[in-house]
């Protein structure tokens, strides 16, 4: 046995994390170096190349990539401060650049073209209730409302388990009051995985970091996990990942 | 639509399970290990690879593989010969590309004639081959890092436990009430004198562990009252991070039957306080 009598120090591995929202964010996956994609979409064609590890081409620009791997066949990509969806067994990918959704296809192994296309998901999300968790203690809850709005509410700022918790989750019921109603686009991946792009700021004293004003995620909902990214002024874009609680 | 009432499956610890990692189709290793006996492999495909000792002849397998970290793999595949026989071998490899660096399990069930579903582990630490360089002297070891650790992984939606790494050769499990783990795995619990189970503790690198646990106890005491039968559990556990890969290797009983328990499972972790009275309680498998 280890546990003593007299002040010994047990260490414990188990810790809130030094990563932020980011905490839970999966391995960088590496599967699409070396790859390339001629992406069609609304008769305009980009290419995008995958140089190495860390470096991309989007239409001969480079710049820094980060691949996170949510589903078998399906990653999601930050090149720089533009996205892609891209899942290798529909050949399909949706690129957020900037303000523009691109929904385009690239060829598959019998060189066709498919003719289907990524979509607005409507009113899929509608009515659904859940909070992401991202970290020990890191969480954001998001209630879709209608007229394409989210209402949105981060956990409060380090609340550590010395302070006499037994367990983390004693304080998830103490929700975070304050919330915003922030606009949101959602596009349609596969059943039922969802592209999910919310702009807006954050509250003070809440876990994501001061100036945040986008947040992109691929919400899986067979799963229940998230991978995405949260953009903001003031900071490198954080890659997070995340596991689901309902609600309701 | 709430998605809440989107119509998935039943999960129990594959909820959370990472996707599976592609990255090693094209690679070949060879893995020179302290045991005496080197192995090589080759990953062919998305699924498929060629594993052999040196000196022998290749043979085929359908192998899984998902990562802890950037540069960590854990891969394992079953014996394609020993598949629907009683006697199944499953190798496991942590093949750590920083270090260049590997440790091998092998886990069998049948060596047991009073207990012919136990499943009995080899561990074998070594090195990764690269031409031109030098062998690393050091090696992944068994450890005492995680004595003391409690941990509360969360495995689907409504299912999380409670770990409490309490001794080299033991762990002990709890869950909180309003888990489904309570239905879902309670009952077997209940009937033992103790969730103490064999376990395993392998370092990897600084905060990230091989945690191998053996459901041996619940075996030899329950028997076919249970319906998992000496489940081989082994993650690859990033305390950096606060999450963990596995999978299973055992045996399930269910209707009367006796099938193989193949699950790749992962989790998400945070720390958690647990009762010292239940902590501190005696081992009654131990002297």
């Amino acid at each position: 046995m280890i546990m003593k009598y007299g002040g010994v120090y047990i260490p414990n591995l188990a810790n809130d994390g030094k990563y932020g929202i980011g905490q839970y964010r999966f391995p960088r996956n590496y599967e699409l170096n070396g790859k390339s994609f001629t992406i069609e979409a609304d008769g305009k064609t980009y290419d995008l190349a995958f140089t190495c590890r860390e470096r991309a081409q989007l239409d001969g620009k480079a710049c820094d990539y980060e691949s996170l791997k949510l589903e078998k066949d399906t990653y999601f990509v930050r090149l720089g401060q533009d996205i892609a969806v891209i899942n290798v067994e529909q050949c399909l990918a949706t690129l957020i650049l900037g303000d523009t959704f691109v929904y385009g296809a690239f060829k598959g192994p019998d060189g066709k073209l498919p003719a289907a296309r990524h979509a607005r998901a409507g009113d899929d999300m509608t009515d659904t209730k859940i909070r992401w968790v991202l970290g020990p203690n890191k969480y954001v809850n998001q209630e879709y409302i209608g007229g394409a709005k989210v209402r949105t509410a981060w956990s409060k700022n380090t609340v550590m388990i010395g302070n006499g918790m037994k367990s983390f989750r004693d304080n998830w019921e103490a929700a975070a009051e304050d919330y915003d109603d922030l606009p949101y686009t959602a596009v349609k991946i596969t059943e039922p995985m969802y592209l999910v792009e919310i702009k807006g700021g954050v509250r003070e004293g809440v876990c994501a970091p001061k100036g945040t004003n986008r947040i992109v995620t691929l919400q899986d909902y067979e799963r229940m996990m998230l991978v995405g990214c949260v953009f903001g002024e003031g900071f490198e874009p954080v890659m997070i990942t995340g596991y689901a609680k309902f609600l309701d | 639509m709430n998605l809440k009432d989107y119509p998935r499956r039943f999960y129990a610890i594959d909820q959370f399970c990472q996707p599976p990692c592609y990255e090693l189709i094209g690679q070949s290793f060879r893995f020179i290990m302290d045991g005496g006996y080197d192995y090589e492999l080759k990953i062919t495909g998305k699924e498929t690879c060629q594993w052999n000792k040196v000196g022998e002849e290749p043979e085929n397998a359908n192998y899984d593989c998902r990562k802890a970290d950037d540069t960590t793999y854990l891969l394992n595949y079953d014996l394609v010969k020993t598949l629907n026989t009683p006697k199944r071998v499953n190798h496991l490899y942590v093949i750590d590309m920083e270090q260049r660096l590997v440790t091998m399990v092998r886990c069998y069930i049948g060596d047991n004639p009073k207990f012919p579903l136990l499943v009995r582990s080899e561990y074998d630490f070594g090195a990764i081959e690269a031409e031109g360089k030098e062998l690393p002297f050091k090696r992944h070891c068994f450890t005492g890092d995680m004595m003391g650790t409690t941990v509360e992984w969360h495995w689907n939606t409504e299912m999380w436990t409670q770990h409490f790494y309490n001794s080299p050769a033991y762990y002990r499990i709890t869950w909180p009430q309003d888990s489904s783990a309570t239905q879902n795995i309670g009952g077997n619990f209940e009937v033992l004198p103790a969730s103490d189970e064999i376990s395993q503790y392998v370092k990897i690198k600084d905060n990230m562990y091989l945690y191998c646990l053996t459901e041996e106890m619940m075996e030899r005491i329950m028997g076919d009252k249970s319906p998992f039968r000496s489940n081989n559990m082994i993650f690859l556990q990033n305390y950096d991070r606060m999450y963990h890969c596995g999978r299973t290797f055992g045996s399930v009983t269910h209707d009367g039957k006796t099938m193989p328990c193949r699950v790749n499972f992962g989790s998400f972790g945070n720390p958690v306080r647990l009762d010292p009275e239940w902590m501190t309680a005696e081992n009654p498998f131990t002297v």
